[in-house]
């Protein structure tokens, strides 16, 4: 401002012009001054349309420079489609205000708002004053909302979901049409406000339902999910899965909460469905009373089943995805067979049962296997191949025992059987062939007649024997009649009716006469099984001896007493050895030789005796006796 | 004289074992015409000991009998012993096809199941004789 200061003396008059003219170019100069540190564009054209004044503004928004600009048509700047609007305000009387596209030097479109003042002179368009403010940030967000308002209605309609937004301030909410229709009603039957959601919940699922809404409200985590039933029209339930965002102020102030809502119902069902299956068959594979394992399609074990941990005494976690080739190795390490376990082949296998085992011999299978059966298990292995995404191989594995045990003794008992009827047949068949081709004296003859005789009659009680106890162990039961009995009055009849070819011995009653003991029994059978132990005692007390016969009581339980026959001799007696092997089939003692039987007589009178609910007590000493009591339950305590 | 000492020459000394008396009575009599020096064993121990001490030219051999020892492991013994040359044929109630080969593999010269022909017993004990003096 030193103009200002420099006035000169001598022309007042001037002076004050000058000073007007200082004022005015002073003003022109802020005005200047402020119009080119302005931010909006301020310009000029002339009738034309060629810029005549620019202010730096423009040069900061579209990066063109004033001589680039200066002289140049507007036109040049603006969009193509947007000239006619640009053309017809430029026609305008009035001042005209608008949005239109323009420029900048690298091509890139910029939203002015414009606002034109054409100057006219004597009708004539002299000049035309106009600004421009960028508005490209404005626009652009405008169209951003607008664009992902556009792809959520579209996301929404295309998967058919409902809409809904909860103004929080005021607590209105939207449903949109499609998220009532959903529930079966039209856009006018539901109000739209947030206790109609709240009371069309379901009473079990409004505690987590609100919660988790509440979770999402206060914390910092701004997404919602819930899957709750909704009652729809009809009355019935909706699954419905409902998901929404909370948007928050700068104070983080919830401000609205929009989303979506699902009908899932049919989704769920199906889950229903295949959780019960699901269920079905967890329960199947639990309780099967078959090992079962399976493999994925990579080989490595997928299940067991609890079965299968209790036959092998494996845990789940040292089987569970190990591989095929280790789940042999495993099955190995417990197999006891020279053969060794294969995963592919159908086959029965030997286990060692995981019960610990005293004698570390016995381990060694085929040995422990035969001589203690009880230790160890044989399972029968099914491999199953499967095409399947999930499981390509199942694996039975069958407990088969029992099954073993009976097959060996089967097989046993046949040969058996067969060596027994083998030595008899011999004499018969061998010495019959002897007198067909050989001459005897008469003494001779008669002596090899008579030994073909015993050995045939030795033949038909084996077969008589072994029919009987095959009838019996059949147990139909329709061949015995059990009806009530003294047992007193049954022994004393066996005892009658008992002889014993060559021996005139009288068997000693030495039981209380006057005592009546009642028995449930058959009485063909019981006196068959007791005759058999008379007629023991008799053939193994050779060299003669008391022959004695009793009836004995004893407490059995609370509830009942056991009343027994006692059959006592003085004979060659038994081992605890030769005990332990009394009723095993064909088994003979070894100081017998001398003595005819069939090795069949005990195992008659066990069955017989196991038939009736009964026990049997030996108690024997080599070369002094044996005493068998055949115990029955005692019937007379109802009775007296 | 010359007779006796002509027909003890030829006798063929056969030991008879079997723990069953009825089978060594009928084996008895079938070899009763004459010609065999019989000999009889109860039991595997019995029978080691016959064989040892009598030399046999045959055992009749029965396979399961009481005791310790049965007839597969008297085979053994004698078909491993390389003073005792005896043919032995075991008499067997055991006529499972692995009882056979058991017997096969204990070395046995003939294995014959029970019940068997008195005659055919005479007809292969007599082959074997034949063969036994050609040899000598």
């Amino acid at each position: 401002m030193k103009k200002k200061h420099s006035p000169t003396h001598e022309a007042l008059g001037t002076q004050a012009n000058y000073r007007l003219l200082e004022a005015l170019s002073e003003s022109e100069s802020r005005y200047q001054q402020l119009i080119s540190q302005l931010n909006e564009i301020v310009f000029t054209i002339d009738a034309d349309g060629l810029f005549t004044f620019i202010n730096p503004a423009w040069q900061l928004h579209t990066g063109f420079t004033p001589d680039e600009t200066l002289g140049q048509l507007i036109y040049h700047f603006i969009h193509p489609e947007d000239l006619p609007l640009c053309n017809q305000c430029l026609q305008n009387e009035s001042s005209s205000l608008f949005e239109a596209r323009f420029f900048d030097k690298q091509g890139h479109i910029l939203w002015f708002e414009a606002c034109l003042k054409p100057i006219f002179q004597q009708n004539q368009l002299k000049e035309v004053f106009g600004t421009f403010i960028d508005v490209t940030r404005r626009v652009k967000a405008t169209e951003d909302l607008r664009a992902s308002k556009e792809r959520f209605m579209l996301a929404a309609t295309a998967t058919n979901d409902g809409i809904w937004d909860w103004n929080l301030q005021t607590d209105e909410v939207y449903f949109s049409p499609r998220w009532k229709e959903m529930l079966g009603y039209s856009d006018a039957e539901l109000e739209n406000s947030y206790s109609t959601w709240y009371n069309l919940i379901h009473p079990d699922d409004v505690k987590e339902t609100i919660s988790s809404l509440m979770v999402c409200l206060e914390g910092d985590n701004s997404l919602y999910e819930s899957v709750h039933r909704l009652r729809n029209k009809s009355g019935s339930w909706s699954w419905i899965l409902d998901r929404g965002i909370v948007l928050r102020d700068a104070n983080g102030q919830g401000l609205r909460m929009a989303g979506s809502h699902a009908d899932i119902t049919p989704l769920k069902r199906i889950e229903e469905k295949l959780l019960q299956r699901e269920r079905e068959l967890n329960s199947i594979f639990s309780t099967s009373p078959d090992g079962i394992v399976t493999l994925t399609p990579e080989g490595r074990v997928s299940s067991v089943n609890p079965t299968f941990l209790e036959m092998t005494g494996f845990s789940r976690d040292e089987l569970m995805l190990i591989a095929e080739h280790d789940f042999t190795e495993k099955m190995r390490s417990i197999s006891t067979d020279d053969m060794p376990y294969e995963i592919d082949r159908e086959q029965a296998f030997t286990l060692c049962q995981i019960v610990p085992v005293k004698n570390a011999d016995t381990a060694k299978g085929e040995i422990y296997c035969q001589e203690n059966s009880n230790n160890v298990r044989v399972l029968k292995l099914t491999p199953c191949q499967l095409n399947n995404e999930t499981i390509s191989k199942v694996i039975y594995f069958r407990d088969v025992t029992i099954e073993t045990e009976i097959d060996r003794m089967k097989s046993e008992f046949l040969s058996t059987a067969a060596h027994e009827l083998r030595t008899p047949m011999s004499s018969v068949f061998g010495f019959t062939e002897l007198l067909l081709i050989r001459e005897f004296d008469k003494e001779t003859t008669q002596e090899i007649l008579q030994n073909i005789h015993l050995q045939s009659a030795s033949l038909v009680r084996m077969i008589n024997d072994l029919l009987d106890l095959a009838r019996i162990e059949a147990r139909t039961g329709k061949e015995f009649h059990f009806s009530e009995q003294t047992l007193e009055t049954i022994v004393k009849q066996t005892c009658n009716e008992f002889m014993m070819q060559g021996d005139s011995r009288i068997i000693k009653s030495i039981y209380p006469k006057a005592k009546k003991h009642l028995v449930h029994i058959d009485v063909d059978q019981f006196k068959r099984a007791l005759t058999n132990i008379i007629s023991n005692a008799f053939k193994y007390s050779p060299e003669g001896g008391e022959i004695s016969i009793d009836i004995q009581q004893r407490q059995q339980t609370d509830d009942y007493d056991e009343v027994g026959v006692l059959v006592k001799d003085q004979g060659i007696g038994m081992t605890e050895e030769q005990v332990s092997h009394i009723f095993e089939r064909f088994w003979r003692g070894s100081n017998t030789q001398h003595i005819t039987g069939t090795g069949l007589g005990m195992s008659l009178v066990k069955e017989i005796m196991s038939f009736h609910h009964g026990q049997i007590e030996i108690n024997s000493q080599l070369d002094e006796g044996t005493e068998v009591r055949l115990w029955l339950k005692d019937h007379s305590h109802r009775g007296e | 004289m010359e007779n006796n000492e002509q027909t003890e020459r030829t006798l063929t000394k056969l030991l008879i074992v079997d723990d069953n008396p009825r089978i060594r009575n009928l084996l008895r009599y079938t070899f009763s015409d004459g010609n065999y020096e019989l000999f009889e064993a109860e039991d595997g121990k019995q029978a080691l000991t016959a064989i040892l001490k009598v030399k046999p030219n045959i055992v009749l051999l029965d396979v399961m009998m009481p005791g310790e020892i049965d007839g597969f492991e008297v085979c053994d013994f004698i078909k491993s012993s390389t003073l005792i040359n005896c043919r032995v044929i075991l008499l067997t109630a055991k006529g499972q096809k692995d009882d056979f080969q058991k017997g096969l593999d204990s070395g046995a010269d003939i294995y014959i199941t029970k019940p068997f022909s008195p005659s055919s017993l005479i007809e292969i004990v007599e082959n074997i004789v034949a063969k036994q003096h050609q040899q000598n």
